[in-house]
């Protein structure tokens, strides 16, 4: 779970996760609760502080 | 995807028969729709050929006509809207309509076949991993709070069209027991779950055994 500290977030952001797509090749949010796609990158690399899935 | 008829250049010839010939070593295998026979009409039958398959694959050159080009891109644009994944194939000498210019594309070189093979089954490869991807996000549809059955359904389904798992099929089968859930839900959802029960049973009667 998410929690604020002086520095920034820590840990992992609730209710989300990511998921790469292979043809793409870009990493997709996805919302936990609803299972529907939120947003998909548009740089390379993963989302900062979203949980991948495993 | 590529024009039929007495007209087709050799060097398509040559692009369809090394793209075929992969495809059937990767263990896909190959539907066109002038290779269906059926007394439907003609874009019926391409229709359900795109419903049915996992992925496309659209291959024009130079000596493709306009007429066969406007065919080919409507058949990318049909994949598009259902979801299927396109592997766009053209010749050196081929230019991609405007709207494709940031498309990847495989081109295919007579002096160069290995590199082609190689890229192509880099292609296939990416799709078949696609059907992992689609599974992630049935089994997220599935385990989420307010479940969405239907969502569910469409994401195992592509993964089945794509790489055809037994587990996936399995999972439909989830689907289908939460379907069949004792609790009455409202009238105006027994109508849509009755028709998604529909529409598994149906999707799973096409499967191959």
């Amino acid at each position: 779970m998410a929690r604020r500290t002086s520095g920034g977030r820590k840990g992992a952001v609730a209710g989300r996760v990511q998921v790469k797509n292979p043809v793409t090749k870009r990493w997709v949010k996805v919302n936990t609760k609803t299972g529907r796609i939120v947003s998909a990158k548009k740089t390379p690399g993963p989302y900062k502080g979203v949980r991948k899935k495993k | 995807m590529l024009h039929s008829g007495s007209k087709v250049s050799d060097l398509e010839v040559a692009m369809d028969s090394v793209v075929c010939q992969r495809l059937l070593r990767l263990g896909n295998p190959v539907k066109k729709a002038a290779r269906q026979s059926g007394t439907k009409d003609y874009l019926e039958k391409i229709i359900q050929i795109i419903r049915g398959a996992g992925f496309g694959i659209a291959i024009f050159s130079e000596f493709t006509p306009a007429a066969t080009l406007a065919n080919i891109f409507f058949e990318i644009g049909l994949c598009g809207v259902l979801g299927k994944p396109v592997i766009l194939v053209k010749s050196v000498e081929a230019k991609p309509p405007s709207d494709f210019v940031r498309t990847e594309w495989i081109t295919f070189n007579p002096q160069d076949i290995k590199r082609f093979r190689r890229d192509l089954d880099e292609s296939v490869k990416a799709i078949r991993d696609l059907a992992n991807y689609y599974e992630e996000l049935g089994d997220l549809a599935l385990e989420s709070e307010a479940v969405d059955l239907e969502l569910a359904f469409e994401r195992y389904r592509q993964a089945i069209l794509i790489g055809n798992k037994q587990i996936v099929r399995g999972k439909i089968g989830r689907i289908l027991q939460a379907l069949d859930d004792k609790t009455k839900p409202a009238l105006f959802l027994q109508a849509s779950r009755s028709r998604l029960r529909k529409s598994i049973q149906e999707f799973d009667k096409l499967l191959p055994r």
